[in-house]
């Protein structure tokens, strides 16, 4: 189990050492983009805020909320793409 | 964060939503005894220990100290927990105590600790563990402004989410001032299509969607009535915008001016025959330059004209004879970046069909394979240094210096000996585009040997030079005849898109956007919208 922490740890530091993680987000973002999701997930963070619903739950509340309803919604193609795109990634990483 | 969550707090003065803004606060604060503590505080729990001084003080130390590490972007250990070593997440820097932790972790630090305050280290906003929410306090606020201007030399101010809520008396001064122009005269409207004048049409919607060009002829920058210029085509530019933003019409506008205008400048325009959109936003580039008081010779000085400090960067061409290693260096003007979409090696073999292989291309990876380094043939370049022997040579072209607005056209019409072709495959385009990879700096540094090129991380000081897509324009069709249409920003900044066809303006979504085949691509600079 500690082994797979180290590993882990390992891949997340190279990953953000290399510069890939911030590509990889910067390719995710687009990718959602495209598909629509990012603005339907902005559409319903607005809906929320003004129907006041969370009233007491500031962006702690909203993020939780969000993140509940729209996760499942991340479209199929674009969780493949993004899937592919990691392991490439990775599969550099192991090589190198 | 939307601005209405400032009204929801409950620890926030009751007054009206715009007196409670930290920036009318500060307006009414006499500017004199500065070191007074102020009225208003990001929420009840900060306001405690910032009452008091000692403590006051050591938390903006802090907060000074940990926003310059979460904007530094090259600075990535900020992203470590310390507890969990756990990376990919957003990170929080406790604001009492120098420790890293992530959300979850965080959370239990201010349990534990007392410590209440977490700083994010993406974006070195404040965060409440009592609220669960961020806040935005004017005392820290005023720090981190600080540092960002003190880090980005000053040039990139990031603006404040209170900077462009003007105040109470503002609004006033405003409106007691201001005739309103009629409130359909929004910009948003349609061109007649008179005649295949939908290349135009697109290319005028791209411009009267583009903040610069926009402002200039709001602001009166060319007056037809002291023009004396014969067939002036800014002049006919000026009447489109009056008619966009000065009345309230909505009906398709007819650029009779305009178009009339185009014929007599360009003989091979007159006729009612479909053209090429690039070319003739070139042409109508070309126009407005000289018709608004441009340079005639812009090789020996820089042109001051709206449309050159809108539009024009300079492109850097490096051939590398492998002979001598001798480089030869020349910087031209562009005003645009014409990318092919074929990948090179494929392109005398196999002329048709190159598409639907693997994943689809990116814009990035167009621009990547424009600033790489070709293999000249044979006869294509001759050595001055090593004369007599005929060696290969490469050449490299980059970016030396990028326009406010980067135009960029996708090659998707080949015009062979023989005939031509239309190339119809999608293209993936970012809203957001990082343009530091391609610029003459970055490639240099990549060359030099540094192994990390990311976006980011070697360029500090300089860049990133970030884009946000303002304007599309798309063919669709055959490639003779065929319809164009475009999307534009509202307003050229807002976050509602519109879809312009001929007369008809109808509401975009992101999506629509980003699946269209554009054609050419409009990218204005991060810094101005």
């Amino acid at each position: 189990m500690s082994q797979d922490t180290a590993l882990r740890s390992e891949v997340n530091r190279r990953l953000l050492e290399s510069g890939e993680l911030e590509r990889l987000e910067a390719l995710f973002l687009d990718l959602l983009r495209e598909s629509g999701w990012y603005e339907n997930t902005k559409n319903t963070c607005t809906e929320k805020l003004r129907s006041g619903g969370l009233a007491s739950g500031g962006f702690n509340r909203l993020t939780e909320e969000v993140e509940r309803e729209c996760r499942e919604t991340v479209p199929e193609g674009v969780r493949l793409e993004m899937v592919m795109a990691i392991k490439k990634v990775l599969e550099g990483m192991v090589e190198g | 964060m939307s601005p209405t969550t400032v009204l929801k707090r409950p620890q926030a003065p009751s007054a009206s939503a715009l007196s409670a803004s930290p920036k009318a606060v500060k307006n009414n604060k006499p500017p004199a005894n500065s070191s007074v503590a102020p009225l208003v505080y990001g929420c009840d729990h900060i306001k405690k220990p910032l009452q008091n001084p000692a403590e006051g003080n050591k938390i903006k130390t802090h907060y000074g100290d940990a926003t310059r590490v979460a904007l530094d972007s090259s600075r990535t250990h900020a992203q470590a927990c310390v507890k969990c070593k756990f990376l990919i997440t957003r990170t929080f820097l406790c604001m009492q105590c120098p420790s890293i932790h992530c959300p979850k972790d965080a959370e239990a630090h201010s349990k534990e600790r007392r410590h209440y305050f977490g700083i994010d280290s993406r974006s070195g906003h404040v965060y409440c563990f009592v609220c669960q929410d961020f806040v935005y306090d004017p005392v820290l606020e005023e720090i981190r402004m600080e540092r960002e201007v003190a880090m980005e030399g000053g040039a990139r101010k990031r603006r404040r989410l209170d900077d462009i809520k003007p105040s109470p008396e503002d609004l006033k001064c405003i409106e007691t001032h201001t005739t309103l122009a009629p409130c359909k005269a929004t910009g948003l409207r349609g061109f007649l299509n008179m005649g295949s004048t939908c290349f135009m049409s697109v290319v005028l919607q791209s411009l009267i969607h583009n903040p610069l060009v926009r402002n200039f002829y709001l602001a009166d920058g060319h007056k037809p009535k002291e023009c004396v210029q014969t067939n002036c085509m800014s002049c006919a530019m000026e009447e489109v915008f009056s008619e966009f933003f000065a009345t309230d019409k909505t009906d398709g506008f007819g650029p009779v001016k305009l178009l009339t205008t185009s014929w007599k400048c360009e003989q091979t325009l007159a006729g009612y025959q479909q053209q090429d959109a690039h070319e003739y936003l070139q042409f109508l580039l070309n126009q407005l330059h000289a018709t608004n008081g441009g340079n005639s010779d812009t090789k020996t000085e820089p042109c001051k004209c709206i449309i050159h400090r809108a539009f024009y960067g300079k492109l850097q061409s490096d051939v590398t004879c492998e002979g001598c290693q001798n480089v030869t260096t020349a910087v031209d003007p562009v005003m645009d970046l014409s990318l092919d979409l074929r990948k090179k090696d494929k392109r005398r073999l196999d002329a048709p069909k190159s598409e639907g292989e693997g994943a689809m291309q990116t814009l990035q990876e167009c621009l990547e394979r424009f600033t790489s380094t070709e293999k000249l043939g044979m006869n294509e370049y001759n050595c001055g240094n090593c004369s007599g022997h005929q060696e290969v040579a490469t050449k490299q072209l980059t970016v030396k210096r990028l326009p406010p607005v980067l135009c960029i056209q996708l090659k998707r019409f080949e015009h062979g000996s023989t005939k031509s072709l239309k190339i119809d495959t999608k293209i993936r385009f970012p809203m957001q585009l990082d343009m530091t990879p391609y610029t003459t700096r970055a490639k240099r540094k990549a060359k030099d040997g540094s192994t990390d090129c990311g976006p980011r991380s070697s360029l500090k000081g300089h860049g990133p030079y970030l884009y946000d897509l303002l304007s599309v324009v798309v063919h669709t069709g055959q490639i003779n005849s065929g319809h164009y249409i475009s999307f534009s920003r509202e307003n050229g900044q807002g976050q509602k898109w519109f879809r312009f066809d001929d007369s008809m303006v109808t509401l975009a979504s992101e999506k629509d956007v980003l699946s269209a085949k554009a054609y050419l691509l409009f990218y204005i600079i991060r810094s101005l919208s």
